[in-house]
């Protein structure tokens, strides 16, 4: 009987279940926008969601092991089978998997967000061409310039 | 034995954490850099790769140190590393937590980005104040 041991068992529970929480509400939301076909705002969140599914088993995998671990040194008799520890192949690949995908998704949002469809950069806005070659005391580098500005002046926000 | 699965393990912890942290600041950078203000939720994807490098460098920190240094058998300072452990623990849900919220912040843009959807969009100067065109809940 280790009390550290078990306080700490315990914390990992904590942690992997709110990981695993944290996905869970994230992957339905992502399969919500996944269904909403008509926008093109639904792009990626299939990708979100394969990596919620991840971090979800992930999160499980390590909640459980926790709670096992912390049976183990409070004095229960925790004897699994030892196929039983393949689930923890669930957490090197959810390591990688889970924030890999969700990147993805992420950065397939930021193009719809910035109309960049092909990754290569954003739309960008360019200035009128002006009438005279003296105009070109404000240089625009195009990183900065302000792309897709909303068409009224409400700034875009929802 | 116990020294060859030691540092397989110690190699594949520094290379997730090599890989995994790199994409996730290039990401993060990346999308910093594309808008004045920042790309919606870049902010975020920011602090999510940091606090990854954070706990990933500090497991292995940890790991090494306790290789090397204390060896195998319990340690006098067990409460130390345990505690060092659950840190990083939180450390790392919390950069999960981050991401998410990177993308939440990135939906949100989507969706206004979608719904103001202009067919032709023209440059204006004035329009990089920072009051137009960001976006609610920029990180």
């Amino acid at each position: 009987m280790e009390p550290l041991y078990v306080t700490a068992s315990l914390a990992f529970v904590a942690i992997g279940f709110a990981v695993a929480g944290l996905w869970t509400v994230l992957g339905f939301q992502a399969l919500q926008r996944r269904m909403e076909w008509r926008t093109e705002a639904r792009r990626g969140a299939g990708r979100v969601a394969l990596g919620a599914a991840s971090g979800i088993a992930m999160g499980l995998v390590i909640g459980c092991s926790g709670l096992l671990v912390a049976a183990d040194e409070a004095g229960s008799r925790v004897n699994p089978p030892e196929e039983s520890l393949l689930f923890l192949l669930a957490i090197p690949v959810g390591l990688i998997v889970c924030p890999g995908l969700g990147l993805w998704g992420l950065v397939e949002s930021w193009r719809i967000a910035e109309r960049d469809p092909d990754g290569l950069g954003p739309a960008f806005a360019r200035p009128d061409p002006k009438p005279d070659d003296a105009a070109t005391d404000e240089e625009i580098d195009p990183l900065d310039a302000p792309f897709d500005p909303p068409a009224s002046e409400a700034g875009g926000t929802p | 034995m116990m020294m060859w699965s030691g540092l397989i393990i110690l190699v594949l912890v520094v290379l997730w954490v090599a890989n995994l942290s790199a994409v996730a600041m290039l990401t993060g950078a990346l999308g910093l850099r594309r808008r004045r203000w920042g790309t919606p939720g870049g902010g975020w994807a920011m602090v999510s790769a940091g606090l990854l490098t954070v706990a990933g460098l500090g497991v292995v920190a940890l790991y090494l140190g306790l290789w090397l240094l204390a060896g195998p058998g319990p340690g006098a300072t067990e409460i130390v590393v345990i505690g060092s452990f659950v840190t990083l623990g939180t450390l790392w849900a919390g950069s999960h937590l981050a991401l998410a919220q990177a993308i939440w912040t990135a939906w949100k843009a989507a969706d206004a980005a979608v719904a103001t959807a202009a067919p032709s969009p023209r440059f204006e100067p004035n329009a990089a104040s920072p009051g137009a065109g960001s976006i609610e809940g920029d990180a």
